[in-house]
C-alpha cells in the first residue's frame, strides 16, 4: 500500500528529526488529531531511545550545578512559532477570521510563514481543478472532508501526492475543507481556467 | 554481517537502569536533587553530544546543544512522566527537538506576532494505552530481530537524521525500495502497541 508506506517513511522522517519546518509542523498537528498517530510516533521515539543509548559516548564538559536552577529563561522559547494547537484553533474553528486570499475557483490560500506551507480552503461541494505536482505534497485535513482518487479525508487524516500524481480535489457539500498542505514542488494545473490559477499561485 | 542496534540477549555493561533513571528524574523534580542530575548527566550528556555530532553540528555546537538538552532536563523533570516513556526515550525526544526548534526559528524573520496562529506552546504528551515499561521492552526486542538492511536503514535515520530520501540518495538504493524497508521494519516495532491496535 503506497499511502502507508508514504506515511510510515513521513513518521520515521519525523521521528529522525529529518522533516524540514513544513512537513514537521504537519506531523505535530496530526499527532495531536490523532491518538493512533501519537502510538506510533511513540514507538518510534521508543526505538530513537534505544539508539541514543547505544551511542558511543563523546567527551563532555562538567556542567557547572551551582547555580543551574538560576539560570535565566535560556530554553523558554521567547520568540513566536508556529504552534500546532493553536493552528487547530484558528484553522477548524474560527477559519473566517482568518486572511485568506483567493487562488481559483473554490480554492482559498493562507501562505504560512514556513517555506512551503500553507492553508487551503475548498469551499464545500466544489472540486479543485485536475492538478499534478511538480514534487511531493502532503496535506493533512484540519477541518471538513475531501476525496480524490485515492480516497475519502477526513480530520486528522493525511494525503500524499506524489511528482506526477494527478487528482482533483472533492469537497462534500456543505462544510468548507480546510488543510494544511506541505509541499516540496509547485502545482501543475490543467485546463484553461487551471492554467490562470496555477499562474495565480505560482 | 548481521549487524543489530542493541545487544542480543543480556543487556550491554552500560545499558541504563531504566527503573533507577525514572527515580532520579522523579528526584530532581521533587527536590531538586544535584546528585541525581550528575548522575544523569554523566549517562546522557555524553551520548547527546555524540547524537548532535552525528547530526553534523561542530564539536562547540554539539557540546552547547547537548548542555541545553541536559539543562532542560534539569528544567524541565517534572514534565516527564514515566508511565509515558523511558528516560532514554524522554531526553531522545527532547535533544531532537532542540534541532527542529533551531530550524524553525532561523525561517521566521519577520512575520506578525499577533497572528492568532503564532502561540508558542508545550508538547502534548501521548495517551496511548501501551504502558512506557511495555513498550520500550518490545521495541527493544523487535530491533534485536530486524534484517540488516533495516537496522542500517534505522541508524541512517536516527544516527544521522536522514530523510528517507537523504538515505536513497545517499546509499543509491532506490526510494521504493527504502520506503519498502521502513514499511517492514515499522511493521516489527510496531508490535509493541499490541494486537489491539
Amino acid at each position: 500500500m503506497a499511502a502507508s508506506e508514504a506515511y510510515d517513511a513521513l513518521m520515521l522522517d519525523y521521528a529522525a528529526g529529518a522533516l524540514g519546518p513544513a512537513h514537521a509542523l504537519l506531523v505535530e498537528t496530526h499527532l495531536r488529531l490523532k491518538p493512533d498517530g501519537r502510538a506510533a510516533a511513540a514507538v518510534l521515539d521508543a526505538a530513537g531511545g534505544a539508539f541514543l543509548e547505544s551511542l558511543p559516548p563523546a567527551d563532555v564538559m562538567a556542567l557547572p550545578l551551582a547555580g543551574v536552577e538560576t539560570l535565566p529563561g535560556l530554553l523558554d522559547a521567547p520568540e513566536p512559532v508556529i504552534d500546532a494547537r493553536a493552528l487547530i484553533e484558528a484553522a477548524s474553528r474560527r477559519p473566517d477570521d482568518l486572511s485568506w486570499r483567493w487562488r481559483a475557483p473554490g480554492l482559498r490560500e493562507l501562505r504560512l510563514p514556513l517555506q512551503g506551507s500553507s492553508l487551503l480552503r475548498l469551499a464545500g461541494g466544489r472540486a479543485l481543478a485536475a492538478h499534478g505536482h511538480s514534487g511531493e505534497e502532503v496535506t493533512l485535513v484540519l477541518r471538513g472532508a475531501f476525496s480524490d482518487q485515492a480516497g475519502h479525508y477526513e480530520v486528522g487524516d493525511i494525503g500524499f501526492a506524489d511528482e506526477g500524481y494527478d487528482h482533483s480535489p472533492l469537497v462534500p457539500p456543505g462544510d468548507d475543507c480546510v488543510c494544511l498542505v506541505a509541499m516540496t514542488g509547485r502545482l501543475k494545473f490543467h485546463g484553461a481556467v487551471a492554467r490562470i490559477a496555477a499562474r495565480l499561485l505560482s | 554481517m548481521r549487524q543489530t542496534a542493541v545487544p542480543h540477549g543480556a543487556p550491554a555493561a552500560d545499558a541504563p537502569d531504566r527503573e533507577r533513571f525514572a527515580d532520579l528524574m522523579a528526584a530532581i523534580a521533587t527536590r531538586q536533587d544535584r546528585e541525581a542530575f550528575a548522575e544523569l548527566f554523566a549517562y546522557y550528556a555524553p551520548r547527546v553530544k555524540a547524537y548532535m555530532l552525528r547530526l553534523g553540528a561542530g564539536a562547540a555546537l554539539a557540546e552547547e546543544l547537548a548542555q541545553e538538552v541536559m539543562i532542560t532536563v534539569w528544567r524541565k523533570a517534572a514534565l516527564f512522566d514515566r508511565k509515558q516513556a523511558s528516560v532514554s526515550t524522554w531526553i531522545f525526544r527532547v535533544a531532537r527537538n532542540r534541532r527542529i526548534d533551531a530550524a524553525r526559528r532561523a525561517k521566521h524573520a519577520n512575520f506578525d506576532q499577533e497572528d492568532p496562529i503564532l502561540h508558542p506552546e508545550a508538547a502534548e504528551a501521548p495517551d496511548d494505552a501501551v504502558s512506557a515499561g511495555q513498550r520500550e521492552r518490545q521495541v527493544r526486542a523487535a530491533l534485536t530481530t530486524l534484517p540488516a538492511e533495516q537496522v542500517d536503514l534505522l541508524k541512517q535515520a536516527f544516527y544521522d537524521g536522514l530523510s528517507h530520501r537523504d538515505i536513497a540518495e545517499k546509499t543509491g538504493i532506490p526510494l521504493g525500495t527504502v520506503k519498502s524497508r521502513i514499511r517492514l521494519a515499522f511493521a516489527r516495532l510496531r508490535t509493541a502497541l499490541g494486537p489491539d491496535i
